[in-house]
């Protein structure tokens, strides 16, 4: 299952299937899935199971969050997410996040976010896609760039590594339709 | 003082119980200022009740909420909390809320701030707080820069006022710079 429209040379979203339950590692984030923080902790098959019907509770997961699977063209391997907050009819506040050990995971996220952007901004007509990004993917941020997006609001040291912290970035896409009615 | 966790000179800080949501809602009842983005809204005391339950039932929880209170009568005036606590990186967003008008203006709010930053970097060891004020409500964006919150962007809100979107005031914070605003305080 792919979804057409969201088809990149390496990556494709699609929505989340049952079988997607035995790569929980892969897909899930703890807590605050739209943090870009990622995920710390483990989860085995039953509770991603539990978590895919609790997301999936109802056709559209209005009033909640819309998860769709990242996946690699070449083997159908699952390497991370998208969450999309579905509380604002206007505004879409986005999530990222890849499956650990990844060699190439900010490549990877950097096309799914290409993917995703003129999807929600040009095709679905969001007046704003929000990210929040940490400072050190770079391939992410420079992809964001070409996307028109703007960095708005940083901040400082959100973010721990394992020898530093760096800084938790938000990138916004405006959609020029809209853009009249900003103050 | 009853079930103080956070003591001041005129205010204490004390989880917030089940029994006060009732007040909590009759404040939002009663609210004098239209500045917050979601506008006013009288929520009910059912709604809160629930919300209250909500905040004990994971431990460590991704939100703590306290009641703030005064120390001469132990009434509630208001609440201040953390929210999005990230146990990893160590950073969590900071609100708070005197439900009470007639009690604005006399410094409790500052006090009652002061001693939940306190909580957030001496007691939870939080590294980096940030807080988020909507851009027509220049009394708390004008409170969180004096508690030593510096000015992190702006994003665009879902909400208007007189006919425009109006921006999200980031501000971030640190301990040093906390500790430096909160002698200043001291001070004045």
């Amino acid at each position: 299952m792919r979804a057409i429209y969201l088809m990149g040379t390496k990556v494709y979203l699609r929505a989340m299937i049952e079988s997607d339950k035995e790569c929980g590692i892969a897909w899930f984030n703890s807590g605050l899935p739209l943090s870009g923080f990622g995920n710390h902790y483990p989860i085995n098959a039953a509770h991603a199971e539990t978590v895919l019907k609790e997301e999936n509770s109802g056709a559209w997961a209005m009033g909640g969050n819309r998860r769709y699977a990242i996946v690699r063209n070449d083997g159908d391997e699952v390497v991370g997410s998208f969450v999309e907050e579905a509380n604002y009819p206007t505004i879409a506040r986005i999530g990222l996040h890849m499956a650990p050990m990844l060699a190439d995971a900010d490549r990877l996220q950097a096309e799914a976010l290409s993917l995703v952007i003129p999807w929600l901004r040009d095709e679905r007509q969001f007046r704003l896609v929000q990210i929040y990004l940490p400072a050190d993917q770079t391939e992410t941020i420079a992809a964001a760039a070409t996307l028109d997006m703007t960095e708005v609001v940083r901040l400082r040291w959100h973010v721990a590594r394992p020898s530093e912290r760096v800084d938790l970035v938000m990138y916004e896409a405006v959609n020029a339709r809209w853009a009249g009615v900003h103050a | 003082m009853r079930n103080a966790m956070m003591i001041g000179e005129r205010v204490y800080l004390r989880p917030v119980e089940t029994s006060d949501a009732e007040t909590i809602a009759q404040g939002m009842h009663d609210e004098t200022e239209t500045f917050f983005e979601s506008g006013r809204i009288p929520l009910s005391p059912i709604g809160l009740t629930q919300w209250i339950e909500g905040l004990y039932k994971q431990q460590p929880s991704s939100e703590i909420q306290f009641a703030v209170c005064l120390r001469a009568s132990d009434e509630i005036i208001g609440t201040v909390g953390v929210t999005g606590i990230d146990w990893i990186n160590r950073t969590a967003e900071t609100e708070s809320y005197l439900s009470s008008p007639e009690h604005r203006g006399k410094g409790y709010g500052p006090e009652a701030k002061h001693l939940l930053l306190e909580y957030c970097f001496e007691y939870l060891q939080l590294e980096m707080l940030s807080s988020f004020v909507w851009e027509p409500n220049t009394r708390s964006a004008a409170a969180v820069r004096r508690q030593g919150y510096q000015p992190a962007g702006r994003i665009k809100s879902r909400m208007m006022q007189d006919g425009e979107f109006r921006d999200m005031l980031a501000f971030d914070l640190s301990r040093d710079e906390w500790l430096e605003a909160r002698a200043k305080w001291r001070a004045d």
